[in-house]
């Protein structure tokens, strides 16, 4: 029996091509098996971790889809200071087990770089490792807390809530001329966060506020929303992943709620909206850093060219990690060197990088996107209604 | 008083939601004592097979593909239980057979995500809409399942009692070994009814598509709750299912008006532990005279 | 002859294990080992709560998530010493077979393996909701890694041997515990308990004590495991990961240590192995288990047995031919 597992062992042992584990990691000197060091050779390897199974695996298979379309584009015109990028992606099915499964994985394949982890609840889970291993990495995940962990390493590649929120909050206020606001919002790390942003928010202004929890992965939000509806509010605000929030958008009309709703970004993507009837959804606010529906300049280029390619609009996900590989290629350029220490200097130096979505710009705390948009969503369609930049950062 | 009502109303929709599952999970464990966990995605597989094989794929209506998925899960269940059921149940512990429906759930899910893939989905146009009742309203959906449920409460009833096969299943379930002696291929009888579990769980799955929409987790916790239907209104009978759904789906719906309803599902959990620990017979009851 | 050649298989056997970290490289395969390691001590523990009682034991990764909280807590929160957090978490072990095992003997068959379920649920929320003590949705991060004289057990090679050490040491515990009067009582209470009440024997302290002693093994395998990747979360501990050391046992052989070992390694590296299947490796693994299970029923454990009974009966049927 032990023959069996020696054997299975020694077959997982030899599978990894890569030799050398990542520094660090390990205090002695290991063998190199068969390739010479990959990094001063001829390819640029990046990592992704992303979500390829799992509760939305779609997330994962578009976070692949425009990586691999960057890259496709990239090696196409020279690739990375001459050299060929190659992307290795592994799955980390959402969870925090998978992730450090998936990140020690990469920490091991010789990246420079990494891409992920999109949750941010993982995030946490991988980030001191991340930084003891001196590796860069492009985080997905909004909530706010993460840039006040004081890691340098990471960076992140979708606006946090508390912009976003701040955003909704002010159309709301503003726009709409609510009086009295309601939430209902996902009880996870991330969702959670961004009710306190809220909170804060109205606080400070002293508009009321009621809000209602539930789980990631309840069925039943009727309860709340009768309550939030019982209570009188003059709009709403949804804050939760993919599949709660499209039954919640169907719950709120049986419910019977009329007010105004404005959504986390998950209304803009077709997932989403693919699951509502149009008339129910017609209407809804989110507020989105990406819809493939808006008429910003090299936007509907990039729509065009992914179905081109794919046969499906792109998302959020397909333009936020699209854009990951040429804000690494620019910073590895401008680095000049594969040292990692290097590309994470030149992508805390990275100031007006146009991008498919968005202009990045590293902030202090490694934010890069300071921009979003209002949308609203006709048809099942999410269309920008106003675009919205951070404070100061204004084109 | 308003919300109470909706409340009750609400609390009703599931109650019956859980009673399908519940009678699912009952007709099998009747007549070969067998714990299906792979009920669950039974369910699943049935809401894809009509959602994504046969509306979406082959592009048939809606009626015409209800009666496709019918006839594919009764063979589907019909496979299973020849296949794997039965040759697990003859062996001396149940243990081997209960955990062969827990692989077989895994594979379930995995085929079912690789042929249809991950993404959910919706089936336009089935069962939406609402109705209002005045002072609260209920969805199509919900009133269809109610529907349906009262259906199958008089069915059985009529089955069981009336015809040969359902007097044939009663006698397995009693006795094993005295049915076969009297005659009665236990067998046929054991295939015959995970089929027909296999079809309630294709129409519990579609029924919630308008709900829930078309999604590898759908039902996830109504499958649960099934189970804890069946233990607090008495494990083994159909009135029990009934009771045991109803009572549980008003209790966790009521209980929002007065706590957070994110505990919802807690409050569940603590009545059915409070009846496994109290009164494991159930609010009926009845004792079930045990198989050794 | 029985007796060298088990004496040569665990020879062997020891000496594999002791020379694996030198052959391994990647350090993700050597962490994958030490899990392996760590969740053969669960399989050791369900073993007692399952594999002798003969019936479902659904509260395996709740038992197991309470180990690794407790200890998780304790040092991150009060800065305790990590191997008294490991202690601790035993005792919790202790408490919550104590919790299992008095419903064990009220309840029923089927009635006691939904309870079960109900447990593991129940624990699963409540780490995910109580945010004020565990964190919620958070988890709990920056666990600090056990230390043994000075060297830290991060190092994934050194976690390795002194898991392994842990591991020898627990197995030669089952193995004491189940060969002795003990032991062969709380068997004999599996197989009949009438006959075991006509003895006068009082089963239900020999089931409370099972449920405790299988339960203080899976707390301490659980507190490890916090050690070694240094971050819980709610979310891992589901019905799925129960089912992963169930699996463990029902393959390897159920009530047979050998086969909490064998079923243990099977069921950890067996999909790693399969990866190179892609997106199918998932349900390649699920079917070959189901093809196992049908064939196979009493586990890898049992094929030697098999084989054997074949041999003679080949053999057998030679001679009167």
């Amino acid at each position: 029996m032990m023959v069996v597992a020696v054997t299975l062992l020694s077959a997982c042992a030899g599978k990894q091509e890569q030799a050398p584990a990542a520094p660090k990691v390990q205090e002695e000197e290991t063998e190199t098996e068969k390739e010479a060091e990959p990094a001063e050779g001829e390819t640029v390897r990046i990592g992704v971790t992303t979500a390829l199974t799992g509760p939305s695996p779609l997330n994962g298979q578009r976070t692949r889809e425009g990586v691999t379309m960057a890259q496709e584009e990239i090696n196409a015109q020279g690739g990375i200071g001459g050299k060929t990028l190659e992307i290795v992606i592994e799955d980390d099915g959402a969870t925090t087990s998978g992730t450090m499964n998936s990140v020690n994985k990469l920490l091991s394949s010789d990246i420079l770089a990494l891409i992920g982890p999109h949750m941010s609840s993982n995030v946490l889970a991988v980030q001191e490792q991340l930084k003891e291993n001196g590796m860069a990495f492009l985080a997905g995940g909004s909530s706010p807390g993460l840039t006040e962990l004081g890691n340098e390493f990471l960076f992140r590649v979708r606006p946090s809530d508390s912009l976003a929120c701040k955003i909704a909050v002010k159309y709301l206020l503003d726009e709409v001329g609510a009086q009295k606001i309601g939430m209902i919002y996902d009880t996870d790390n991330w969702a959670t966060s961004a009710k306190e942003v809220v909170e804060a928010e109205l606080g400070a202004k002293n508009i009321e506020f009621i809000c209602e929890g539930y789980n990631t992965g309840d069925k039943d939000m009727t309860g709340q929303l009768a309550k939030l509806k019982n209570a009188g509010m003059d709009a709403l605000i949804v804050w939760g992943h993919d599949a709660e929030i499209a039954i919640i958008a169907k719950q709120i009309k049986e419910v019977g709620i009329e007010v105004p709703i404005m959504g986390s970004a998950g209304f803009a993507m077709s997932t989403v909206l693919d699951l509502i009837d149009p008339e129910v959804s017609a209407g809804i606010l989110t507020v989105s850093e990406f819809t493939p529906y808006s008429e910003e300049e090299g936007i509907q280029e990039f729509v065009k060219k992914y179905q081109e390619k794919y046969g499906s609009d792109p998302d959020l996900y397909s333009a936020a990690y699209y854009d990951c590989i040429y804000l690494l290629k620019d910073a590895i350029e401008r680095a000049g060197s594969t040292d990692a220490d290097a590309i994470r200097a030149a992508l805390a130096e990275t100031k007006d990088l146009k991008g498919v979505m968005s202009t990045m710009t590293a902030s202090e705390t490694g934010e890069m996107i300071h921009e979003m948009s209002i949308c609203e969503v006709r048809d099942g369609k999410a269309y920008v209604i106003q675009k919205v930049y951070e404070d100061g950062y204004e084109p | 008083m308003q919300s109470i009502i909706q409340l009750i109303i609400n609390g009703c929709a599931s109650g019956f939601i859980y009673f399908l599952v519940a009678f699912e999970i009952t007709i099998i464990y009747n007549s070969s004592g067998l714990m299906n966990f792979s009920h669950e995605k039974f369910i699943v597989f049935g809401a894809y097979v009509f959602g994504g094989l046969f509306v979406r794929m082959m592009g048939f209506g809606h009626l015409e593909s209800v009666v496709f998925t019918l006839i594919f899960m009764a063979v589907f269940g019909a496979v299973v239980a020849i296949g794997i059921f039965n040759p697990l149940k003859n062996l001396p512990s149940n243990v081997f057979a209960i955990f062969g429906t827990v692989l077989l759930s895994r594979i379930l899910t995995e085929l079912t995500r690789i042929i249809w893939g991950a993404a959910p989905f919706g089936v336009n146009g089935f069962l939406t809409g609402y109705v209002d009742l005045g002072s609260a309203t209920i969805s199509k959906a919900n009133l269809c399942i109610i529907g349906v449920s009262l259906v199958f409460l008089w069915g059985q009833n009529l089955f069981y009692n009336r015809t040969r096969l359902g007097k044939a299943m009663r006698c397995v379930n009693q006795d094993k070994h005295a049915a076969a002696l009297m005659g009665i291929d236990v067998k046929k009888c054991n295939i015959i009814t995970v089929a027909m579990s296999a079809c309630v769980c294709a129409i519990i799955g579609m029924l919630i598509i308008p709900l829930y929409n078309v999604d590898l987790s759908m039902s996830g916790t109504i499958a649960t709750k099934g189970f804890m239907s069946c233990v607090v209104g008495g494990y083994g009978t159909i009135p029990g299912a009934i009771a045991g759904g109803l009572f549980l789906g008003v209790i966790e719906n009521l209980y929002t008006y007065f706590g957070p309803a994110i505990y919802k599902d807690a409050v569940s959990f603590l009545v059915f532990i409070g009846f496994l620990l109290i009164r494991p017979n159930g609010i009926l009851g009845k004792v079930k005279i045990t198989r050794s | 002859m029985k007796k060298t050649r088990n004496g040569i298989v665990i020879g062997g056997s020891l000496a594999a294990s002791l020379l694996l970290p030198v052959l391994i490289q990647n350090n993700y395969n050597q962490i994958l080992l030490n899990q392996t390691i760590v969740y053969i001590m669960v399989a050791l523990g369900l073993n007692f709560t399952m594999g002798l009682s003969g019936s479902f034991d659904f509260s395996v990764a709740a038992v197991f998530g309470l180990g690794s909280y407790t200890t998780a807590l304790l040092t991150t929160r009060l800065g305790i010493n990590p191997w008294i957090g490991v202690a601790a978490a035993v005792c919790m072990g202790a408490l919550v077979g104590l919790v299992l095992g008095v419903p064990s003997l009220r309840l029923r068959g089927i009635y006691f393996v939904l309870a079960t379920l109900g447990f593991l649920e129940i624990v699963r929320q409540l780490l995910s909701n109580m945010t004020w003590l565990t964190g919620g949705t958070n988890g709990v991060a920056n666990i600090p890694p056990l230390e043994i004289f000075g060297i830290s057990l991060k190092n994934a090679k050194v976690f390795y041997y002194v898991a392994l050490a842990f591991l020898l040491v627990g197995i030669g515990i089952a193995y004491r515990i189940i060969s002795s009067k003990w032991g062969r009582t709380l068997i004999a209470v599996k197989d009949n308990e009438v006959a075991v009440d006509g003895c006068g024997i009082d089963k239900a302290s020999f089931k409370i004590k099972a449920y405790m002693i299988g339960s203080c093994f899976t707390a301490f395998a659980g507190a490890l495991n916090a050690h070694l990747f240094q971050f819980v979360h709610p979310a891992d501990f589901t019905f799925d990961f129960t089912v992963k050391f169930i699996m463990m046992l029902m393959l390897g052989g159920l009530g047979t240590i050998p086969g909490c070992i064998v079923g243990g390694m099977i069921v950890t590296l067996l999909p790693e192995a399969l990866k190179f299947l892609g997106e199918y490796y998932w349900l390649a693994f699920s079917i070959l288990m189901l093809v196992m299970m049908m064939f196979v029923p009493y586990g890898f454990v049992s094929i030697p047995g098999l084989l054997r009974k074949r041999m003679k009966r080949i053999e057998g049927r030679r001679g009167n031919g």
